[in-house]
Formats: structure tokens, sequence, C-alpha cells
């Protein structure tokens, strides 16, 4: 009885159209979405180019020529430098060919055309150079065998894209996004987690009362269909965390194997919350059904789905709320697991995970044992 | 005598202020075609949810096989097939998916339930759509995989409520057909509905439902026995002065009389020969006589007069 229930329980689940849409082409979908979006703006944000720059030596300052040189080479060299004269150094900033024009005289200066982040790139250039270089010029006279030395390191403090890992794990700040993502595609499980009392229940469908007139206990019956859930939800887990690390190329980082863990735990989670909820919610299965999509988006929405910052106001002003917000736990999780070096805060939250799980469903059995109905 | 299957003792179910079923006592033997026959809300559905532990009730007693009726007697349930008035079957499942589905929830012998699973499709007909959604079938093959999933399993006792609501006349055939089939093959049958033929066709044994309460029960014979009409007389006339009516209305037997619409209508109680005593009287004062029927008394009758209103809605 119990197996027949969970094959025909996971056969019907994964041939309904409705489930499949909102649990495996929606996150699809907004995943690819995100995805195009996404590059489109750590491209202009986050990858420089070398920017252009034309550079005019008016006085002998071989510091300065040293460094521009530093600073010019590589594969993450910061400037593009042309050395020329006053006038082509003119032309090509006109021309839009060079973004700026540092001029060595008797001090630096630059001359801009706009006021772009690659103008202002160059402009703290200049500023944090002219702050140095006395110190420098003082040094060199105290000890010149050390002043490549110090032109190198100059260069370092100035080249201000360098980047310095904290982490591991990915820096995309994007990656909140995709948190939420899979978030979501838990939370939205809740909806597979709504059958096991609408074709359970004798008050909520045709089928319920049809099951109940038969000889299967209602535990094996509700147990059978709460474990199809489960196995459906993580399946679509599966499926949205592979589309998006492998198909995508969404970087979750070095350890993929955890990420489907928790990816799996959440949806099992969100399945249970819709358990619980269409056994306290009275009424029709659209009622169960509204409330558990409004719990399930409401929770993405402030895990930051829809806008990133929310997620920060409502750990200062209602910490509680985002320590027991389905979603808010899922994003944690893999927020931890990405920029941590161990795994005790992702464990943390792994646990926390499966006893928001194990209450949920306990709390949907206990709600869904009465077995005679006083209206049907 | 055959074994009492069902025994209901003074059921009471209330609905806050509204009582559903009043003190309804029904006995059903083994065997039987049985029939709840009532107008909508006349408390059929709700005495099979009771029957069935569906419902909470307020009072009274419900046996069945000899045993007290719980949600937990599943070696009872064993034994009951339901067909509900709503089709309850899976959307997403082929037709021999949900066939074997529902027989799965009370037969787990994998081999035997495949060949009672071969048997229900024969026996509702639906060979050549094993593989089809319901949502492909039309609404008479639909209410077909309805009952084929609630007689699967072979059960002893067939609870089938209102099966033919809105389906066609050649579907309503096959469906009562079978469900005659089923009981000549050992079945018994608890058949509710409103339409009042259909009960009249099939079942064995009548109860009579209103507001709640049974108000009568017997064969149609012993029913339409207890009324005090037994024959109504309806000729096509196109006059009739009045001193022609009052002489049919003094004939014996005859209680009651109208002329409307060119067609007199006489109600008869008992007697022999009726008729030609009505027509001789019209031949004597040469009436010039068109159609001529006498309908024995329906189950429509004897609701109509034990409630003094109709079974059904005319457009019902």
């Amino acid at each position: 009885m119990f197996f027949n229930e969970l094959k025909y329980f996971i056969l019907s689940a994964l041939r309904e159209k409705r489930m499949i849409f909102w649990l495996m082409i929606f996150p699809m979908l907004l995943g690819t979405l995100f995805k195009l979006t996404m590059s489109d703006l750590s491209d202009k944000q986050f990858k420089f180019k070398a920017i252009p720059t034309a550079v005019v030596e008016e006085s002998d300052n071989s510091i300065f020529h040293d460094v521009v040189k530093q600073v010019s080479e590589g594969d993450d060299a910061l400037l593009n430098v042309t050395f020329t004269d006053k006038e082509k150094a003119e032309k090509l900033l006109n021309d839009g060919e060079v973004e700026g024009i540092i001029t060595s005289a008797d001090t630096i200066s630059l001359t801009v055309s706009g006021s772009d982040i690659e103008e202002t790139v160059l402009k703290s250039f200049t500023d944090r150079y002219l702050t140095q270089e006395k110190l420098m010029k003082d040094a060199a006279k105290k000890d010149p065998a050390k002043l490549p030395a110090m032109i190198e390191a100059m260069s370092a403090d100035l080249d201000v894209l360098k980047e310095e890992p904290v982490t591991k794990g990915s820096n995309d700040r994007y990656l909140t996004y995709f948190y939420n993502l899979l978030a979501m595609v838990a939370a939205c499980s809740s909806v597979t987690g709504l059958s096991v009392v609408t074709r359970n229940e004798a008050d909520q469908s045709a089928l319920g009362a049809r099951k109940c007139c038969s000889p299967t206990p209602k535990l094996i019956s509700t147990l059978a269909v709460m474990l199809g859930c489960w196995a459906v939800s993580a399946v679509c887990m599966l499926i949205s965390v592979t589309f998006l690390t492998f198909v995508l190329k969404v970087d979750f980082g070095d350890n993929v194997a955890l990420v489907y863990a928790a990816g799996i735990l959440g949806s099992i989670m969100g399945s249970s919350m819709g358990f619980m909820i269409a056994s306290l919610v009275r009424g029709s299965y659209e009622k169960k059904n509204t409330v558990a999509m409004i719990v399930s988006l409401g929770g993405n929405f402030l895990s930051g789905l829809m806008i990133a910052d929310i997620k920060p106001v409502i750990m200062e002003k209602a910490p509680m709320l985002n320590t027991f917000n389905p979603a808010a736990v899922i994003c944690d999780c893999l927020y931890y697991l990405n920029i941590d070096s161990d795994l005790s805060r992702y464990s943390g939250k792994m646990v926390q995970m499966l006893v928001m799980a194990v209450a949920f469903t306990l709390i949907g059995f206990v709600f869904t044992r009465r077995r005679k109905y006083a209206s049907i | 005598m055959a074994d009492t299957l069902i025994k209901i003792d003074s059921l009471v179910k209330r609905y806050g202020e509204l009582i559903a079923l009043d003190h309804l006592a029904l006995e059903i033997k083994q065997g039987e075609v049985f029939g709840l026959l009532g107008p909508n809300g006349s408390g059929k559905t709700t005495t099979i949810n009771c029957l069935l532990s569906l419902l909470s009730y307020d009072k009274g007693t419900i046996k069945i096989f000899g045993k007290d009726m719980s949600p937990t007697a599943y070696d009872i349930k064993r034994d009951i097939g339901v067909i509900m008035q709503n089709v309850a079957v899976y959307d997403e499942l082929t037709v021999q998916e949900n066939i074997d589905y529902f027989c799965g929830l009370y037969i787990t012998d994998k081999t035997q339930r495949g060949q009672y699973v071969e048997d229900a499709i024969k026996f509702v007909g639906l060979e050549d759509f094993r593989k089809f959604r319901p949502k492909k079938l039309s609404g008479g093959l639909l209410r077909r995989l309805n009952i084929a999933c609630g007689i699967a399993h072979k059960p002893k006792l067939i609870i089938l409520d209102e099966p033919t609501v809105a389906v066609d006349p050649q579907s309503r055939n096959k469906i009562l057909e079978g469900i005659e089939e089923l009981n000549r093959n050992g079945a018994t049958i608890i058949y509710t509905s409103h339409y009042m033929e259909e009960v009249e066709q099939i079942c064995t044994r009548i109860a009579i439902m209103d507001k709640g309460k049974k108000i009568a029960e017997g064969t149609k014979e012993e029913l339409t026995a207890m009324i005090k009409n037994t024959e109504t007389i309806k000729v096509t006339l196109h006059e009739l002065p009045d001193a022609v009516l009052s002489e049919i209305s003094a004939l014996p037997h005859v209680y009651s009389t109208d002329f409307t619409d060119e067609t007199l209508t006489v109600s008869c109680s008992g007697g022999k020969h009726n008729l030609i005593r009505v027509l001789e009287v019209l031949q004597n004062h040469d009436m010039h006589i068109g159609r001529v029927t006498t309908e024995q008394p329906t189950l429509n009758d004897v609701f109509l007069e034990i409630t003094g209103k109709a079974l059904r809605d005319k457009e019902e």
C-alpha cells in the first residue's frame, strides 16, 4: 500500500504541468534572466581594462616615469600609456582615444574630458602619487639603492584594481540573487506539500474522500505522499542546481556537492512547510495555496530575491524574522558555504533547516490526525 | 431470509440548527439493490458519508457486516466499494494507472491486482482507452472510469452515490446494466439517486427520503400500494359539459376529476374496469374522443402524495 501510494504520487506529480513549471521551468527561466542581466553588469562594473592614458613629460621626473611604466605592465595593468607631446595628447583626448592626459612638469597634473569611473581612477592615481612622491624623494636621498623596490611598492599601492581575495569562494556580489533563486525553488516546494493534505483529506477533495473509504491507514497514506513530496522537491532542486552550475556556469564556490545538499534539505523544508500550512489553514485548496504562495514568496522577498538590499534592513530591524524565514535560512546557508573557510556556520544552518523540516512535518501530522469530519 | 448487511439505527446528524438526518433507521439485506430516493438535499449523501464513517454524527449506530463501523474499521472497508457523486480520479494518471492505483489501496498482491484491473477495464468497456488520461475521455466514459476505480477490488458491498448525474442516456443505460450485473455476481448495492426511473428500474427495495427522514420504504409495488391513487386516466376531448364531468366524478373508485386544456384527467383509487366505465359515459353523451392513456402510479406519485411536492423540478 505504501509503495503503491508513493509510486503513483511521484508519477502524477512529475506529470503535473503546474508543478513542473514552478519548480523546474520557472527557476531555469529566471536563472537565465539573472545570468544575462548580471553578467552584463559584472562586465561593466568589475572587469576594467587598462585605462588608455596619454602622458606628457615636460620635465625629467624619473620616479614618475618608472611608476607609470610599472602600472602599465602585466595582465592586470592599470594604465595603457602613450608617451607623447602636449599637442598630440590633446588630439588623442578629443578623439576619445585616451581617457585623460597626465602631465609631468613641475608637478603632476591631470586633464580629463568626462567624469566616468575611468577618469575617477586616474584622479585617484595622480592624487595618491602626489601624496607619496615627497616621501619617496626623501627616502631616495638617504638610500638610493632602495629606490627600485620603493617604486615597485608604490606601484602596487597605486594599483587600485588589484584583487585581494578574502575567501576561498566566489566574490561575485550578484551570487546572492542565485542563492535566492534556489531558496525560491525550495520555498515553492511548499506547493507539493499541500498535496499531502488535499489528496488525503475527505473534506478537501473527492479523491481524499475515496481514499478515506479505503482500508489503507491514513498514517501510511500520509507518510507515503509526504515522502513523495520530498522526493519530487529534491529532484526539482537537483535539476535547478545542476542547471545553474553547469549550464549557466554560476560560480557557487569550490564545494558544489554541499550546495546540492543545502538545496535538497531546503526543498524538504519547503515541502514540509507546505504540509503544515495546508493542515493549519482551513478551507479550500485555493485558500491553502494562496497562503502558501504568500508565505513562500514573501519569505523570498524578505531574503532579497527581488531587492538584494532588503535583507540587511531586515537583519537590522527584525533579526528574528531573518532567523526563522525559511528562504533566508537557505540563502544564509549557501552564503556561509561560499565565504567561510570552515563549515561551522554552514553546518549550523543545515541543522536549523533539518529541525524546521521536522517541526513543520510534526505540526502537519498533529493537525491532520482527525479521522471524521463535521462536514464534507 | 437473507442476512442483514447494514443496520442503521436512529441516526441523527446536525449542521448547527439544521437537522440533516433525523433518527434515520435502515436495514439492508445481503444481495439487495437498495435504492435511496429523494430530492436534492433530502439527506441521501449525508447518509452515505455517515455510513462510510467520513462524517461524524450526533447520535445513532451503524453496523456493517455485523460490526460497528468506524474510520479504522479496515476489515470492513476492505469489502466496500464506493463510487462518489463527484468523479474522483487522478488527471495525471492514465485509465489503467488510475484503476491500478485505487485497486492497490485494497489489494496488495501485484499479480491478483493486475487481473482485477483487467477485469474492471473490461467490465466498464474501457479496453480501447486504457492509455488515455481522464481529460481525454467523454463525460460518460469518465463516469465509467470512476465506477471501475470503485469496483476493481471486487467488493461485497458497493455504494453508488448518484453515479449517473450529467451522463448521456446511452452511458446511463450502460451504467445501470453494469450495476445489475454486479448484483447478479453477488454484490449488494446501495444506490442513491433523485432519478425515480433509475431507482424503479434497478432497485429491489427502496427507501424514500425527505428532509433527513425516511418517509417510506419497501418494494416499488409496496410503495405504490401505500397511496390512494392506483390509476390515472387521461382522455383528449374538444369539449366536456359540466354535467358529463359530474357524471364521471360520480363513478365508483373515482376520487378526482379535472378538465383542462382539452384533457380530461380522472384519478382512481382501486377497482377494476375504471377506463371502460369512463369511456362508456363519454360515448353515451356522443363526445368525440381523442387520445386515451392510462398510467400506473410512479414513485413520484408516492412522493407527491406523501410530501405534497414533486421529487424533481421540471427542468431536471
